[in-house]
């Protein structure tokens, strides 16, 4: 294969631009220690990862990522790249000084959104779906995460409090 | 037989890591917790799909006690080490304690073996000796570093 092509390759270019979003991680001015932002960031790329276990299963096997059942380097990156969202989905919400009245709302525009990039990364190769699975099934895959994600956020800030 | 197996071993251990932590070391724990499953699970799919040295059940239950063992068994064994480990006072207990664990996963897995959770092809028990320890390897740098991240939020 040509090098060149590969690498300006649909799915390896929605792959490296969600690796980019590292670059506001670091830029952005910083709300919490390290160790939080490292926890948000650890949190997005595990849950990614678990998610793919499962959905991905040979004995379940809803889809591919990256056309191959392997995982390869490019999936890794990918997986990588799942830290800044989460990260970002906590950044935003603590910087406008949101409250647990407006989880709701704001947790189903970031799923919204999430299942808006899977489209694009469905358009793009990324994700290839198998055996009925569809794209729609992942709003409420979406939904659990995130507010699983939001419990660590509370339990840190309480954990913040009482230190 | 084998869900309840997973099941209770798995409610065993998270029950005994939660009753027995630290509260000033939740965040270390997390830390090593989240590095521990994202490193299991990338070893796991390169050493199952793309280097085929082991096969995985196909079974959906049987599957599910290998996640749990993923997710929670190997995990929170890992923080219940650290835990530990940094009560002990001298070296030569250290080192006791993570050989033990060591054998506690090697026990493991051969109970997940004869469950028939998965087949060795090319894999043998030097790999598992050498897979586990870099898993405890892991977990005892993060524990050993994790001030360096304190530090550096500190510093900036």
């Amino acid at each position: 294969m040509n090098h060149y092509y590969y690498l300006f390759s649909g799915n390896v270019l929605y792959t490296l631009v969600l690796l980019s979003f590292y670059i506001f991680v670091f830029f952005l001015p910083k709300r919490f220690p390290p160790a939080i932002t490292l926890i948000f960031i650890l949190f997005g790329i595990a849950v990614g990862r678990f998610w793919d276990q499962v959905l991905g299963t040979p004995s379940i096997d809803f889809y591919d990522v990256h056309k191959s059942g392997k995982l390869d380097l490019l999936d890794i990156i990918l997986y990588i790249a799942y830290g800044p969202p989460s990260y970002f989905m906590i950044y935003f919400f603590d910087k406008f000084k949101l409250k647990k009245q407006h989880l709701i709302f704001y947790i189903t525009t970031w799923s919204l959104i999430s299942v808006g990039f899977e489209l694009l990364g469905d358009k793009l190769q990324v994700f290839n779906y198998k055996n009925g699975y569809q794209l729609i099934y992942s709003f409420p895959i979406y939904l659990v995460t995130f507010s699983i994600l939001f419990i660590l956020y509370y339990k840190l800030n309480k954990l913040k409090g009482e230190g | 037989m084998h869900w309840v197996f997973y099941s209770t071993v798995s409610w065993i251990i998270i029950t005994y890591y939660i009753t027995t932590m630290k509260k000033n070391e939740i965040i270390k724990g997390i830390i090593i917790y989240l590095v521990s499953i994202v490193l299991i699970s990338f070893l796991a799919g390169i050493i199952v799909t793309n280097m085929k040295l082991i096969t995985v059940t196909h079974d959906k239950i049987k599957y599910l006690d290998l996640l749990l063992k993923r997710v929670i068994v190997t995990p929170f064994l890992l923080l219940s080490l650290v835990s530990k480990y940094n009560e002990l006072g001298t070296y030569l207990k250290k080192a006791a304690l993570a050989v033990l664990l060591l054998i506690l996963f090697l026990i493991i897995e051969y109970i997940d073996i004869k469950m028939q959770l998965y087949t060795y092809i090319k894999w043998n028990i030097l790999f598992s000796i050498l897979l586990n320890s870099f898993y405890i390897f892991t977990a005892l740098v993060i524990n050993k570093y994790f001030y360096v991240i304190e530090k550096w939020g500190e510093h900036r």
